[in-house]
């Protein structure tokens, strides 16, 4: 036998797809990791959960990811935890670097920041001293290696062994504040929100005014068309004939 | 201007109006090579990083700032050459004029306002997600029949051999699958001691067995996959599987990279049969020489659309595929699998009758080291912006087209080329000058986005003259093949080849009625910059594209026909006139490297067989298989130290041979350097060589490269050229 362990077969010929996935325990996870250089915002590492990949709703928590690093500044407390929606943003600031990570209500606060402490550790000795002079976004985007191999570290049964571990370095996560998106982005959210919305009533009566145009010439065709034909071939007829009188 | 091996033009001028352009009846178009090898060592092109200042383009139309675009108003607003609205310079961005020249003071620091073709540092704003890992996820077809032609092992075995060439650094990503009647899939989870298999027999209702672990990091998992190639041979040696279920398997397989994108590579043998997708022998050998020919040439039904559907849902998740035929039977239906490559910028190889103990196992090893270590580009996109007067009628190449001039290109490689179809928007008869720029935005395989930005400026004309006199043959004769590809899938290919003819006693005619009207009624005047398209015409009416007869399978010209859309100028050309070359009476230093670093080449001859000797060695280069023909009285050390067997062993063989370095034999030490030479400095990648010897049932191939011949059925060069003059005559009467 060749491949010894696990030659399994996975008999399903009546189980649709929907009833595998209840086979699978749910475990909640950190889905997005953001790497940004807190001076400019500037992208420099980034790294993705395969299923929440295939979620449509991450393009707009990678969004207000991004908008949350605009806000920040020298003076933003160095840690932060930020509800929105059904997730929240867990941050670190270490060395003009933020370590910004979207995790679901269920992941326990203290292994998220353990988490991100973990990569700063990581990123700080391999690629610290390059991050004041990186020019291009992602410079670093190499480094999700490393966070898609921690990540995973952080998410399956040793999970209870981080725990207990990190009860003993981070006893101090109580006095990491906790806020709202609303609190972060507010204001700046809700105008760009109207301002889409102008542009797509803007949009769509430019398009109903092309409409009923068209619509008003296609129904004069309709009414005269006919009658202009033959009155017409009326008058050419009766210019033959005065010709060729 | 931009190097022509980049972006080049079928004509060096752009007629000012509609009524030159049909008048003159040259096709107008561009060829565009982005990712082709800059020529020199050194060359390279410039990358431009604008930082916080962001990339400077038109308002309007998006063009990027260029060399050909004019800085005004002392430097303060810059007018775009594409739709001439006069922008403002960014603050960052500006620089004084020097009042002699009119030029920025600073433009030989700005590659970008210097030359024809740069490259920019992508900002954000262009990624609409991080730049992907190279990825590749490998498909192999376990039946009896991969087993049987020996495709399976060679896969492993090319498999293994790119492992650690693999581009993409530490990010790269691998997984595999097999299937035969059912779907195999590989759990390669680093942590794991062995990796895992999982079968779904279930191919009706496809899904993926496992979320992670299935497309892994390519360096951490390194172990476990070398394991699992070491033992995949094995496992199915014995197999007694004949059914393919393809269609289903590429379901499985787009599940699992789906997230990410990359390119899927698929090695197939057995013609699939299962499951959806499956494909219908409907091979006749009746329809060949007829006008239903071009049906097997096209996809067929449901097949088809079942494989366009996928390869267009391929595309929108950045997938490419690139496709590895063995044939085992006679029929595949290259035409139907064919649209996965086509669509998803992928590439298409085919090897009919793959004997593995031949040089065609190297042969497939190396072209899939090269198809996956050469110069790639992911999640690419790419438009081109005509200029006063320019628009764009058509594309022709491996991409799929998006709102009606975006190619998406989920990879694009330094061997593809997109010619464009040009015409006139508008009459131009006041300006002087009008410009084109191709934009490639793509990701390079270490994970940084990318520019690549072609600028060309052209004048403007109004003569017949002036059009001839800038036409570029070699693009004109590329362009009308590519035309004719299309015209005989849509009709038939006899169509296509008097189209070729048509086209060329038009172009002809017109010539001859505005300069010509001096010589002799009898005599044929062709323009210089065309004289030889007659020629390369003629050569792809025999050519194994158009030609007419028998004897040519569906499968294989339908091959052809897709891997010449794809095909730069140079190689077009090779492929329908090769370059021929006589060993006898060389200098000694052919094959070696010249004072300016390149090899040197002997001088081609035609393609006539009064050329060939009774003795001697002549390589016939097609850029696609390099062909040695050793004339019957050749000394028999030349060919053993050549081929390293005698010329009765050689005679026997059928597929490719494998040279050497020719020993103490200065004649074949000549055409070994000869041979590498062509492979390394012209073509920069391995190409099959056949040997044939003369009077061998072989020589058929070589000799059907004999264009300028008299063939069965079709004129040689010099009764073509009667013809044609005869044709041109009628018209201008």
């Amino acid at each position: 036998r060749v491949l010894c362990l696990a030659h399994c077969y996975l008999y399903i010929p009546s189980l649709s797809s929907v009833h595998f996935h209840h086979l699978i325990i749910h475990i909640a996870m950190s889905l997005l990791t953001l790497l940004a250089r807190l001076s400019d915002s500037q992208m420099l590492a980034e790294s993705m959960d395969n299923a929440a990949g295939k979620s449509q709703d991450i393009d707009f928590y990678r969004n207000q990811a991004k908008q949350i690093f605009k806000t920040l500044s020298i003076k933003s407390p160095s840690r932060l935890s930020i509800d929105s929606g059904p997730y929240y943003f867990a941050y670190l600031i270490e060395n003009d670097v933020c370590y910004l990570t979207l995790c679901e209500r269920t992941y326990p606060k203290k292994l998220a920041f353990t988490f991100l402490e973990e990569l700063q550790k990581e990123f700080d000795t391999s690629y610290g001293s390059e991050v004041a002079s990186a020019r291009r976004p992602y410079a670093f985007i190499q480094f999700d290696t490393f966070i898609q191999k921690t990540k995973k570290a952080y998410q399956d049964s040793r999970a209870q062994r981080n725990l207990s571990k990190v009860s003993d370095d981070l006893a101090d996560v109580h006095r990491i504040m906790s806020t709202n998106i609303q609190d972060i982005l507010g204001r700046g959210e809700k105008l760009s929100s109207v301002a889409r919305k102008s542009e797509d009533l803007l949009a769509k009566s430019k398009s109903y005014e092309k409409a009923a145009l068209s619509l008003n010439s296609m129904m004069f065709l309709k009414k005269y068309g006919p009658f202009i034909v033959v009155g017409l071939i009326v008058m050419f007829l009766l210019y033959l004939r005065f010709a060729y009188w | 201007m931009c190097p022509p091996r980049y972006a080049r033009m079928t004509v060096n001028a752009v007629p000012a109006t509609q009524a030159l352009l049909t008048k003159s009846s040259i096709p107008l178009g561009l060829v565009l090579h982005p990712l082709a090898q800059p020529e020199h060592e050194g060359e390279h092109i410039p990358v431009v990083n604008f930082g916080s200042c962001g990339i400077v383009r038109c308002r309007r139309c998006r063009t990027y700032v260029n060399p050909f675009a004019p800085f005004i108003e002392g430097g303060k607003r810059w007018r775009c050459n594409i739709c001439d609205l006069a922008n403002e310079v960014p603050p960052e961005y500006y620089c004084q004029l020097d009042p002699a020249t009119g030029l920025r003071t600073d433009v030989a620091s700005r590659p970008e306002l210097a030359r024809g073709v740069v490259e920019f540092v992508a900002p954000s704003e262009y990624m609409v997600r991080p730049p992907q890992p190279a990825v590749y996820f490998f498909v192999i077809d376990v039946t009896y029949n991969a087993i049987a032609t020996g495709m399976l092992s060679a896969a492993i075995e090319g498999i293994k051999q790119t492992l650690s060439k693999l581009p993409g650094g530490s990010r790269t990503q691998v997984g595999i699958i097999t299937f035969d009647k059912t779907i195999h899939f590989y759990s390669l989870k680093s942590t794991q001691s062995r990796p895992q298999m999982l079968v779904v027999p279930d191919i009706e209702n496809v899904f993926v067995p496992l979320p992670d672990d299935l497309l892994v990091n390519l360096r951490e998992s390194r172990h476990l996959i070398d394991d699992l190639l070491e033992k995949i041979p094995n496992m199915f040696a014995r197999t007694q599987q004949v059914e393919s279920a393809f269609g289903p398997t590429l379901k499985a397989a787009f599940n699992v990279i789906r997230h990410i994108g990359g390119k899927m590579i698929i090695f197939q043998s057995a013609v699939p049969k299962a499951g959806v997708g499956a494909i219908v022998d409907r091979d006749d050998p009746k329809l060949l020489n007829t006008d239903k020919e071009a049906v097997l040439l096209n996809p067929s039904d449901p097949a088809g659309t079942y494989y366009k559907d996928f390869a267009l849902d391929c595309s929108r998740q950045q997938i490419s595929i690139d496709l590895f035929l063995f044939p085992s039977t006679s029929f595949m239906d290259v035409a139907t699998l064919g649209t996965l490559p086509q669509i998803t910028g992928g590439e298409l190889f085919y090897y009919p009758n793959f004997n593995p103990k031949s040089q065609d196992n190297e042969r497939f090893v190396r072209d899939l080291v090269h198809d996956l270590t050469r110069e790639t580009g992911f999640e690419a996109v790419m438009r081109v912006r005509c200029g006063r007067g320019l628009k764009v009628l058509a594309h022709h190449g491996n991409f799929f087209i998006r709102s009606t001039d975006l190619l998406v290109l989920p990879n694009v490689d330094a061997d593809k080329s997109f010619t464009i179809q040009l015409g006139l928007s508008e009459s131009i008869s006041g300006v002087r000058y009008t410009s084109i720029q191709s934009a490639l935005l793509y990701t390079t395989s270490n994970g940084e986005r990318r520019i690549r930005v072609f600028t060309s400026c052209l004048p403007v004309t109004s003569t017949l003259g002036d059009m001839f006199k800038h036409a570029d043959c070699l693009a004109i004769a590329s362009l009308t093949g590519k035309m004719a590809i299309d015209k005989g899938l849509s009709s038939k290919l006899s169509d296509a080849r008097e189209a070729m003819v048509n086209k060329t006693v038009e172009i002809l005619a017109v010539y001859r009625e505005s300069f010509g009207s001096n010589s002799a009624g009898s005599q044929l005047v062709l323009p210089e910059s065309l004289r030889l398209l007659p020629l390369y015409v003629l050569a792809m009416i025999k050519n194994v594209l158009f030609r007419s007869g028998t004897d040519t399978k569906p499968d294989e010209r339908a091959f052809h026909m897709y891997r010449f859309k794809t095909l730069p100028v140079e190689e077009c050309i090779a492929f329908v006139y090769p370059n021929l070359y006589a060993l006898n009476n060389m200098p000694p230093n052919i094959g070696q490297r010249g004072e300016d670093g390149r090899i040197v080449f002997p001088p081609a001859i035609s393609l006539s067989s009064e050329k060939l000797q009774r003795s001697g060695i002549f390589v016939l280069d097609t850029a696609f298989g390099i062909f040695v023909y050793i004339a019957r009285d050749t000394a028999p050390n030349t060919i053993q130290q050549l081929f390293g067997v005698s010329a009765q062993e050689l005679a026997g063989s059928t597929g490719p041979v494998a040279i050497f370095d020719g020993g103490d034999d200065e004649y074949a030490r000549g055409a070994y350097a000869l041979i590498s030479g062509l492979q390394t400095d012209r073509w920069h990648k391995y190409l099959p060589v056949y040997a044939i010897i003369e009077g061998t049932p072989l020589d058929a191939v070589f000799f059907s490269y004999f264009v300028e011949d008299r063939s069965r059925n079709v004129y040689s060069y010099y009764e073509f050229l009667c013809q044609l003059q005869r044709s041109v005559s009628a018209k201008v009467k």
